[in-house]
């Protein structure tokens, strides 16, 4: 190999090229992270007027992937000492962690991709009516759940508790979400809060880009994602550990 | 960079590598895991930090090289202070450590791995070189969760090779190997200082100690209890030479001149088998000899043994249960 080594681009290059080796190489990542839409999908397929909730899959898999996936892996390379072996190289924190997300992205899109194209051709379900805006929130929305899967990751005192830890955090927003959102009956401030927690805003934008007229960027929730982008990045940059936890 | 002044035409640096001085690491329950050490690694040398488990080898390793921060002192690390963060960034290019809780991705083989890390470096080594120097050229395409341990920490030294860097820490390269792997091991560090690479080794394996380094600092509960070459440390203690033979057939021992009778001890009896410890050799010896020659009899098998490395830090140190005597004593099957 005679390519260039040592400069910013070459070591960002490399990082995404192993995520993307190690991600496709761990079956049960790939299955844990195409299962879950695949599913979903069949689901919509049995039911009622499938065509009408695709949109809530792609949001969902941006949702699982960007925040409960990579947080588990973090947390586990983090335990085996991956991590710590890295941050004694040259290798700077910034860019394997940009890495990482450029990773995810790549599946995502993926993921996107393969949900629209097989509940088109199962269903015929239409293409989204507002690819650019979709595009947009779908990759701001892999950021901000990047950004927070770090910030869990870092709440994860070690591997043994990841999953407990990961699923906990996923399924309370989740739920949260759905339910302050969804339900009849909920008081109005309670609505409010429902309405800022970070999965919200991303099924706001997904539903909004995908079918009817454009009424313009939903601001408010690109503010609310952009902002919980910051609160990742500020958690993140202050708690996160690359050791492995000591007390094993 | 401070320097004293030198010459133009002057290529070797000949200051230390790294000095430290009265670094002290203490925890906020008033424990400490250094207590004030003070040393100095000069460039090519192969500095030993030898210690039971405990003494504060690891935190050395890890504070002197920018992972965890100290509570005082001064650590200067080819010039730079590595608690410095933008100081530390530009180190990293030039040293390298193999930490023994670090990992390597699972999933990545032995050449995928050296690979990934030459991205992070401007001049690396080729993959083939690293492969031929640790001896893992029949692994290149193994997965690196089908490693065996001995070759996952041959693959650690590996890639700590792959930048070139002027001074390498191993923190315990050989703990828990079989001892054709330690041996192995050693190969590869001895060659690394050939090359002239700086190296920090601790262990807690003697041999290993005297085998490798030009100089031994024996640690103690966060303290630097002995210091100087092997052969300094056993000498400065006084120890006891052991000088041991058989009596010629027929002779009690009561028949031994006094001031060998003195030491008498050890030696299993058998045979006429004795031994003698001495802190006066000398004398001791010549008393032996010069009684046999007077008399006309023959010392079977007489031996003098000099303390040994083991027994000076076993002195220092202070334990017998604590350490892996028997790790350091045993033979290579």
């Amino acid at each position: 190999m005679s390519a260039v080594t040592g400069t910013t681009w070459a070591m960002f290059a490399m990082q995404v090229r192993v995520e993307q080796r190690i991600f496709w190489r761990n079956l049960s990542s790939v299955f844990f992270t195409f299962v879950l839409p695949l599913v979903l999908l069949f689901t919509l397929w049995i039911g009622d007027d499938p065509a009408a909730n695709v949109q809530y899959i792609v949001a969902l898999s941006v949702f699982s992937t960007g925040f409960q996936g990579l947080a588990i892996q973090v947390a586990m390379h983090r335990d085996q000492g991956v991590l710590k072996g890295l941050m004694a190289t040259p290798l700077r924190p910034s860019l394997l962690i940009l890495g990482k997300a450029a990773s995810v992205t790549l599946v995502i899109l993926i993921e996107s991709v393969l949900i629209v194209a097989l509940s088109a051709l199962l269903f015929g379900a239409s293409f989204p009516d507002h690819l650019v805006a979709l595009l947009a929130f779908v990759l701001l929305g892999t950021a901000t759940f990047v950004a927070l899967g770090f910030a869990l990751a870092s709440l994860v005192p070690n591997a043994e508790s990841a999953p407990a830890v990961t699923n906990a955090a996923y399924l309370g927003i989740l739920l949260a979400s759905i339910l302050l959102g969804t339900v009849d009956g909920v008081p109005g401030w309670l609505q409010a809060v429902g309405d800022v927690i970070p999965f919200s805003p991303l099924v706001e934008g997904v539903e909004r880009a995908w079918v009817g007229p454009w009424h313009g960027m939903p601001w408010a929730s690109v503010g609310i994602l952009a902002a919980w982008f910051v609160v990742g990045v500020a958690w993140t940059t202050r708690r996160f550990r690359w050791d492995p936890s000591t007390n094993s | 960079m401070t320097s004293a002044p030198r010459k133009p035409d002057e290529t070797v640096d000949d200051r230390p590598v790294l000095v430290v001085a009265d670094l002290r690491k203490q925890y906020a329950d008033g424990t400490h895991a250094l207590a004030g050490i003070s040393f100095e690694l000069r460039r090519g040398e192969v500095l030993a930090v030898l210690g039971p488990n405990g003494a504060g080898k690891t935190s050395m390793v890890e504070i002197v090289t920018g992972s965890r921060t100290r509570t005082s002192g001064t650590v200067e690390l080819l010039g730079a202070d590595p608690a410095d963060r933008s100081a530390l960034q530009r180190l990293r290019a030039r040293v390298a450590v193999v930490a023994q809780s670090a990992a390597h991705l699972r999933y990545l083989t032995v050449r995928e791995t050296l690979a990934m890390h030459r991205a992070y470096y401007t001049a690396p080594r080729s993959v083939g070189e690293l492969l031929a120097l640790v001896g893992l050229e029949d692994s290149a395409d193994q997965k690196v969760r089908q490693l065996s341990g001995g070759q996952q920490r041959r693959l650690d030294v590996a890639v700590a090779l792959v930048g070139r860097p002027e001074v390498i820490f191993l923190d315990e390269p050989t703990t828990g190997f079989d001892p054709a792997a330690r041996r192995r091991s050693w190969e590869v560090i001895a060659t690394l200082a050939r090359m002239g690479t700086s190296i920090v080794l601790t262990t807690h394996y003697m041999e290993e100690a005297s085998t490798l380094a030009d100089r031994v600092l024996v640690l103690r509960a966060g303290e630097i209890v002995g210091e100087g070459t092997p052969q300094e440390l056993a000498g400065s203690l006084a120890l006891e030479t052991r000088i041991s033979a058989r009596l010629p057939l027929g002779l009690a021992d009561v028949e031994l001149p006094p001031l060998v009778r003195a030491g008498l001890g050890g030696g299993d009896g058998r045979d006429g088998h004795f031994e003698v410890r001495t802190v006066e050799p000398t004398a001791t010896l010549a008393a032996l000899t010069s009684w046999a020659i007077a008399h006309g009899h023959e010392l079977v098998e007489l031996r003098v043994e000099p303390p040994s490395l083991e027994e000076s830090y076993l002195a220092l140190t202070g334990e017998r249960g604590g350490v892996d005597v028997a790790a350091a004593v045993e033979v290579d099957a």
